[in-house]
């Protein structure tokens, strides 16, 4: 199983990670520091779940999420941001992105997330 | 030619507050969950002040040497949200958020890394309940992070023009509860905002 995450703060990613790694003990992780890295490593590549940021450097998420929709990204993808805004999470879904988490981050809300993911 | 003091009346005013101070709760409840402490912050404050005058105010620039900020822009508001501490509570939350004791008392990646993402959660709880009450969505800069090792910076001479314009300040203490750490959650108004604030809140506060 092979997850991405996509943000900006290594702090996040970091615990983004631990909580994942609990639940999937054998998982392996693709990382992502911007948007525009994310375009250029995640299409092709097969993956359980990404979790996506908004705010990020060189590429925001959701020019992100509109570009992987062009280039027909299929695997799920879940907003991960400390944007709380409506108008954001209702632009994200109409983007097609599967779940919206506010940070910050706790156990509770990763495992409710891969819960909603069905895994 | 500069422009008269923008008008708040009143009952603007509570509302703005009242708006702003649901943002902060919820900036609270974040920072409390990622730290594990009670925090507490004020009712805020909010003073119009000519930017010249604010970029040179000592008295809002109390010691503090550690800042985290976010530009925010929508349509006809903009603006700087902050967070600023002391050192010593900067490196005390960073421990807090680390979950961990550092050997040093220094300000290394992954502490600064995570002040950073804490500010800008809590900027985003903020500023994401005003966008929503609002209705008006609002785009954020990436944050930044200011440390100086010993004094206060200049708190908000970089960040506000001295073009003798309107500006908002909005202001309100921070504390986590049985921590030496304390600062202040500032936000920043400029003066072409306050027209359409004005009007946003009105709207508002003529729904029944």
């Amino acid at each position: 199983m092979k997850i991405a995450i996509v943000d900006d703060s290594g702090f996040s990613r970091r615990r983004v990670k631990a909580y994942l790694s609990r639940i999937f003990q054998h998982a392996s992780f693709l990382e992502c520091t911007d948007g525009e890295e994310a375009l250029r490593k995640l299409p092709g590549e097969v993956l359980e779940f990404v979790t996506l940021d908004l705010v990020m450097p060189n590429l925001n998420g959701i020019d992100v999420l509109k570009r992987l929709r062009e280039l027909d990204f299929q695997s799920p993808i879940v907003i991960l941001t400390a944007d709380i805004q409506e108008i954001a999470q209702a632009e994200c879904r109409e983007l097609g992105c599967c779940g919206f988490v506010e940070k910050p981050i706790n156990e509770e809300k990763i495992v409710s997330m891969v819960r909603d993911l069905g895994l | 030619m500069k422009t008269k003091v923008p008008l708040i009346h009143d009952g603007l005013r509570e509302a703005f507050i009242e708006i702003t101070n649901i943002g902060l709760g919820k900036a609270a409840a974040a920072l409390s969950d990622m730290t594990g402490r009670s925090v507490l912050i004020s009712v805020p404050s909010l003073e119009v002040f000519d930017s010249a005058t604010l970029a040179s105010a000592k008295e809002i620039e109390p010691i503090t040497s550690v800042r985290i900020n976010q530009a925010f822009s929508g349509k006809d508001i903009s603006g700087q949200a902050m967070l600023v501490l002391n050192r010593s509570g900067a490196l005390r939350l960073a421990v807090l958020l680390m979950g961990e004791p550092r050997e040093h008392d220094v300000f290394g990646n992954i502490e600064q890394m995570a002040l950073l993402e804490t500010g800008n959660i809590m900027i985003g709880s903020v500023m994401g309940i005003l966008g929503n009450m609002l209705q008006s969505r609002l785009q954020y800069d990436l944050p930044s992070l200011q440390i100086k090792a010993d004094g206060a910076i200049g708190l908000l001479s970089d960040i506000i023009r001295p073009d003798n314009s309107w500006v908002i300040l909005v202001k309100a203490t921070l504390t986590i509860g049985e921590e030496d750490v304390s600062g202040y959650f500032i936000i920043l108004f400029q003066e072409n905002s306050i027209v359409t604030l004005s009007s946003l809140i009105e709207k508002q506060l003529a729904v029944k």
